[in-house]
C-alpha cells in the first residue's frame, strides 16, 4: 500500500505536464504508466509520422523545443526523445509497466489498483489521452474476411500492408497522410471522405499554426463556444507536417493520384457503398477554410501586420471528380478505419461517466471532487489535446487541485 | 428623492417567430429532446391506394413522435402516374422524390437562416434528376433504375450577404433527412400482409 497526495494516470506529455505542475508547489504525487514514458508515441505512430504542428510549438512547463529547426516538424521518434527528456529534466516520479485496472472513490480520497500494487491519494488526474482507443464502425463486421483490417495506431509502413488496393476511411489528419503516403509509394488508394476540416500549411508567408496560435484561436476557452460539443467532435485537421511545407488537401490527394469517395455508408454483399454526400461536405470545408482565412485577414489588417506578409488569397475551390457510390470489395485488400478514438474507461466508476462513455468534466475538472482529466480535445481550450495545451490547462487545474487539498486540510483540523 | 412615474417601455419581446420559424419553440424542442433520447423516436406513415393501371394515391395523415401518435392537421393526399403510360393522375413517383429533396432543403435554409437571425424574401429552389429509364424498363441489367444524378439549384434572397446565404445551402444538406435518405443506404423492408 503506499499513499500519497495525486496519484497521476498516464505519463505522456499530459501526466508529465501535470508532475511538473505538482512539483513546482511541492505536492506529492506519482505518474503510473502501463508502457514507458510515451508509450503510446513509442508504441502506437508509424514510421514516418511527423507532428503537424511546428516544433517551436512544443512548449511543456519549464521545458521546450531548443533544436535547431524550430520551424520544422519533429518525427514520433524525436517526440519520443523529447518526452524522455522531460522527463529526467522534471525528475517526474513514475512507475513505468503499471496498469490501472481500477480507481474507487474512498471517502474524500481514492484508490487506485494497479498491476504493481495499491495506491491510496487525495487527488487523482486522469492523463491517458484521447487516442488510445480506436472506434471501429460496426460495418467492419460486414467486409469480407479477405481483407486485412487496421486501425492507424497498427499502421507502420506501405511494406507492411498486403500488394493490392487500399481503402482508407476517413479524411482526417491520419486518413489524409496514410493516404498520401501509400500512394506516393505506389499504391493503388481509395480515401473515403466525409466531414473534415480542409487547410493550407502555409498563408501569406506563415505556418497555419503560427496564425492560429497568433490570433488566438487555439487558446479559445471551452465555455465561451456556443456549441462545445461540436467542437469537441471536430475532426483533426488535414495537415502534414513536411520539411517542404506543403499542403494536403483533397486537391493535392487527388492530383497525387489517390482515389476519393464519399463518407464509407454501408455493405452489400461484396459492394462498399459510399455517401452521394461528397460534393457537399468539400463544399463545407472550404465555407469553413474561408472563414478562418477572412478572421486571419481582420486580425493581420487590425494589427498592421499587412506590410510583411505576402498579399491575402483564397486556395482554389475543392475540384474532384464525380465519385463512385460503389467499390467491389472483391478488388480491396485493406481497410484502413481513420475513423477516430472512443472514450474506454473500464477502470473508472460508471457514475464519472455519461451516457456515451465520455468522461463528464467541467474544462477539465471531473464531477467527482478531487479527480480531474486532461488531454482531451478542447477540454478547456482548443489546443488541449495538443502538445501545446497540456501545459496551461495543468497549470489552472493544479490551482483547482490546490484549492481542493486546502479545503480537504480545513476540514480535517 | 423624487420618484416619477416613468412609462417603463416593456423589454422588446423575441418574435415568436423568425422567416415563419418558430425560434424558440425549436430551441425548447431540442432541448427536451437532448435530455430524453427516447421521446426523439418517430415514424412516419403513407397509405397508398391503387387507382387504375399506374395511378395511385396516397394519404399521409397520423404520424408518431415525442412519445404519442398524431395526426397532422387534415389528411393530405399525394397522387401520381406514369406521364405516357398513364391516365394523368399526378407526377411521377421519382419527381415526389426531388420534391422531397427541394422541400426538406427549403425548409432547413428558413430554419438555419432563423437560426443565424438572417431574414430571408425568396428561397427558390430547383431539382433536376436524371435518370436512364432502361434500368427500371429492363433493358439493360447494368443501368441502375433510380437517378443517375440529381442537381440542385438554390437561390436565395435575404438580408445577408452573398457567401452567408450560400452557406445556408450546405448547412441545411448537412442535416436534411431527405439528403441523407437520397445520399446514404437506407434498408427497406417490404412484405405484403394477405
Amino acid at each position: 500500500m503506499f499513499t500519497t497526495t495525486v496519484t497521476i494516470i498516464g505519463a505522456g506529455q499530459a501526466g508529465l505536464a501535470m508532475s511538473r505542475c505538482l512539483t513546482e508547489r511541492s505536492i506529492d504525487h506519482v505518474v503510473l504508466e502501463r508502457g514507458e514514458v510515451a508509450n503510446s508515441w513509442r508504441t502506437e505512430r508509424w514510421d514516418s509520422l511527423r507532428l503537424l504542428t511546428p516544433n517551436w510549438m512544443t512548449r511543456l512547463p519549464s521545458h521546450r523545443y531548443e533544436g535547431d529547426d524550430p520551424d520544422g516538424y519533429m518525427t514520433a521518434a524525436e517526440v519520443v526523445g523529447f518526452l524522455d527528456g522531460y522527463r529526467e529534466r522534471i525528475a517526474a516520479p513514475i512507475r513505468t509497466h503499471t496498469e490501472v485496472e481500477s480507481v474507487a472513490t474512498v471517502g474524500t480520497g481514492f484508490r487506485t489498483t494497479t498491476t504493481t500494487g495499491v495506491i491510496d491519494s487525495a487527488a487523482v488526474v486522469v492523463a491517458t489521452g484521447a487516442c488510445s482507443t480506436p472506434r471501429i464502425p460496426a460495418l467492419s463486421a460486414e467486409l469480407p474476411n479477405h481483407i486485412h483490417q487496421l486501425a492507424p495506431i497498427e499502421y507502420r509502413n506501405p511494406d507492411a500492408l498486403g500488394e493490392g488496393r487500399v481503402l482508407v476511411v476517413g479524411a482526417s489528419a491520419s486518413g489524409a497522410q496514410i493516404a498520401d503516403e501509400l500512394c506516393r509509394h505506389g499504391r493503388d488508394v481509395v480515401l473515403a471522405v466525409g466531414d473534415h476540416v480542409r487547410l493550407p500549411r502555409t498563408y501569406r508567408g506563415m505556418d497555419i499554426h503560427w496564425w492560429m496560435d497568433t490570433v488566438g484561436i487555439l487558446d479559445e476557452r471551452y465555455d465561451e463556444m456556443e456549441d462545445i460539443v461540436r467542437a469537441r467532435r471536430l475532426p483533426s485537421l488535414q495537415l502534414i507536417g513536411t520539411p517542404e511545407k506543403r499542403t494536403l488537401d483533397l486537391n493535392a490527394l487527388h492530383s497525387a493520384g489517390v482515389d476519393l469517395v464519399g463518407r464509407f455508408a454501408g455493405v452489400s454483399g461484396s459492394t462498399a457503398q459510399f455517401s452521394g454526400s461528397f460534393a457537399n461536405f468539400c463544399d463545407a470545408a472550404d465555407l469553413k477554410l474561408g472563414r478562418l482565412l477572412d478572421t486571419i485577414d481582420e486580425y493581420a489588417a487590425e494589427h498592421g501586420l499587412d506590410a510583411e506578409l505576402a498579399a491575402p488569397e483564397r486556395p482554389d475551390r475543392t475540384v474532384v471528380p464525380v465519385a463512385p457510390t460503389t467499390l467491389d470489395l472483391d478488388g480491396i485488400d485493406t481497410v484502413i478505419w481513420a475513423t477516430g478514438f472512443r472514450p474506454d474507461y473500464p477502470w473508472l466508476e460508471d457514475d464519472l461517466l455519461d451516457r456515451k462513455g465520455q468522461i463528464v468534466h467541467d474544462g477539465g475538472v471531473m464531477s467527482r471532487p478531487g479527480m480531474y482529466v486532461l488531454g482531451l480535445p478542447f477540454a478547456r481550450r482548443r489546443k488541449s489535446s495538443f502538445l501545446d495545451g497540456v501545459g496551461p490547462d495543468a497549470r489552472e487545474l493544479v490551482d483547482h487541485l490546490a484549492e481542493h487539498l486546502a479545503t480537504l486540510a480545513s476540514r480535517a483540523s | 428623492m423624487t420618484t416619477t412615474t416613468d412609462t417603463t417601455t416593456p423589454a422588446p419581446t423575441v418574435p415568436a417567430e423568425f422567416n415563419g420559424v418558430p425560434v424558440e419553440k425549436l430551441r425548447g424542442t431540442i432541448a427536451k429532446l437532448t435530455d430524453n433520447p427516447e421521446l426523439a423516436a418517430f415514424q412516419f406513415t403513407a397509405r397508398n391506394e391503387w387507382i387504375e393501371g399506374t395511378g395511385t394515391e396516397s394519404t399521409m395523415h397520423e404520424w408518431y413522435g415525442v412519445g404519442t401518435d398524431h395526426v397532422h392537421v387534415e389528411e393530405f393526399t399525394a397522387k401520381a402516374d406514369h406521364p405516357t403510360l398513364g391516365h394523368g393522375h399526378g407526377p411521377t413517383p421519382q419527381e415526389y422524390v426531388l420534391h422531397a429533396l427541394a422541400a426538406c432543403l427549403a425548409a432547413g435554409v428558413a430554419t438555419t437562416a432563423a437560426n443565424r437571425g438572417i431574414a430571408l424574401s425568396r428561397i427558390d429552389t430547383v431539382v433536376r434528376g436524371r435518370i436512364d429509364v432502361r434500368g427500371v424498363l429492363g433493358i439493360d441489367p447494368d443501368v441502375r433504375n433510380g437517378f443517375s444524378s440529381i442537381e440542385v439549384e438554390v437561390d436565395i434572397d435575404g438580408d445577408a450577404p452573398r457567401e452567408a446565404l450560400d452557406a445556408l445551402v450546405t448547412a441545411s444538406a448537412k442535416r436534411s433527412a431527405v439528403f441523407d435518405i437520397i445520399t446514404a443506404p437506407t434498408t427497406v423492408v417490404i412484405g405484403t400482409t394477405s
